[in-house]
């Protein structure tokens, strides 16, 4: 006896005439969508879980946000390295996380920001100062140096240059005035060089 | 990597200060995840992944779906803005070659005439003569393919053929209307030694008769569905975006043809 799924026949007819044609594109795509996603959600995870702790309903937004945007971006995704997917991955679930942040209008980790961008809102311009030191500090000593900032000044960091925000959108994310993460910004990045140069100067001397 | 995709997202207002500390963020980046990806190493030898697998008990099903459903709805639109302009275009090409072609291009369309038959009573004084004559107004053609003993002899206007399924004990035909509202018509003749299942959750269900034979019609949301056998085979028609009376017409326009 054969058992005839009327309702697969149907779903077949819908790709009946438009149909093989539909079927041949995107396969493809789909397929390294799927992988990529069971390679990498373990990744996905640790990032939603960086920013929503122990919010199960919000990481899940947040990976399955991160799984809509790499669908789109498919096309982009496949000319990436394969060494550096995984980096690309965690920056759209870090973008889709801040998205959402905002969204709350939560500020993260209820670090004090405002307090302290304020309070150097008249620190004098440091970008002639900056200018020579990034000369004399290579980026692997800036790297190094990263761990020992506090966790505020990371953050500002990354928002900034591994999130690219604009300053008005670090403000709203931080809750602040767009002056004072100009500030601060900027005040994290003149502490990451002094110290990266301190920790080449302490291994020149040894 | 990452540069090509930094790079539509870069705002004017960074400076090379920005920059240079932006190839700073790349490398940055790719040593946290690399971390991350080791932590996750570390985690899974030692077993510590309890709470990440029951998160993904239910995220895998949905995301997997979440990624089947972003490519079908691709496909969807890729036909449509590209492929069926396309396919026009070439069906231009088609129709200007059969043109050219003439009657011959149009003798080796793959279709099977049905003659249906009238037959002719004259009645003398002496005998009554019979024939059969062919009643060329209700003679209809059907699919080459079609395996089955029956066919609708009725198709609505604006239906074309979308595709034929015949297997020994069943077959099915499916009309499309592409053109219009996305209107589907389903016929499939199926044999005893086929099963099927129908789905009639939540129809309103009515009794009906169609060519004398007892049948059922179940309706559900602009989809109709109707079953009814001959003594020998069993008929299912569905449509889509029909109204009932003329649903009823197909359905009892379904006539022997082998």
């Amino acid at each position: 006896m054969q058992n005839i799924d009327m309702n697969r026949i149907m779903e077949l007819s819908a790709t009946v005439l438009p149909l093989s044609i539909l079927l041949i594109e995107n396969d493809e795509d789909r397929q390294f969508l799927t992988d990529l996603y069971l390679q990498y959600r373990p990744l996905m995870y640790k990032v939603a879980s960086q920013f929503f702790s122990d919010n199960y309903a919000e990481m899940e937004d947040a990976v399955s946000g991160a799984v809509e945007r790499l669908c789109k971006k498919c096309e982009t995704l496949k000319q990436v390295e394969c060494n550096k997917r995984a980096s690309y991955t965690v920056s759209t679930v870090r973008n889709v996380c801040l998205t959402r942040l905002r969204e709350i209008g939560r500020q993260r980790r209820n670090r004090d920001y405002a307090t302290d961008a304020e309070t150097i809102d008249n620190v004098s311009d440091q970008e002639d100062v900056q200018d020579i030191v990034f000369d004399r500090v290579f980026a692997s000593d800036l790297l190094d140096a990263f761990p020992e900032l506090s966790e505020k000044d990371k953050d500002l960091i990354r928002l900034r240059h591994m999130d690219l925000l604009g300053y008005d959108v670090i403000a709203q994310q931080v809750g602040i005035t767009e002056i004072a993460a100009r500030t601060a910004v900027s005040r994290a990045r003149s502490k990451l060089e002094r110290l990266a140069m301190n920790k080449k100067r302490v291994e020149n001397d040894d | 990597m990452m540069t090509d995709n930094r790079k539509q997202v870069i705002p004017e207002d960074r400076t090379l200060q920005d920059r240079a500390y932006d190839l700073f963020g790349e490398l940055l980046l790719e040593r946290e995840t690399a971390a991350l990806l080791a932590e996750i190493d570390a985690e899974q030898a030692r077993g510590e992944t309890a709470k990440m697998d029951a998160f993904f008990v239910n995220q895998d099903v949905k995301n997997l779906e979440r990624i089947r459903r972003h490519f079908a709805r691709h496909r969807a639109r890729v036909f449509f803005r590209e492929t069926l302009p396309r396919i026009g275009q070439i069906a231009a090409i088609v129709i200007a070659s059969v043109a050219v072609a003439g009657s011959v291009a149009i003798a080796t369309s793959h279709t099977v005439r049905v003659q249906v038959m009238q037959l002719l009573v004259n009645i003398e004084e002496e005998y009554t003569e019979l024939k059969l004559r062919e009643d060329t107004a209700a003679s209809f053609d059907i699919p080459a393919e079609w395996g089955g003993e029956n066919y609708p002899s009725f198709i609505p206007d604006g239906f074309v053929l979308g595709a034929v399924h015949s297997n020994p004990g069943y077959s099915t035909v499916i009309y499309t209307d592409l053109i219009g509202e996305g209107r589907k018509l389903y016929f499939s003749e199926l044999g005893e030694s086929a099963e099927t299942n129908l789905d009639t959750e939540a129809s309103i269900i009515e009794p009906i008769q169609i060519n004398q034979h007892q049948g059922t019609m179940a309706i559900k949301e602009g989809k109709i569905s109707a079953y009814w056998d001959d003594g020998r085979h069993y008929f299912i028609l569905i449509t889509e975006g029909l109204d009932e009376s003329v649903f009823l017409r197909v359905a009892e326009g379904v006539i022997r043809v082998r």
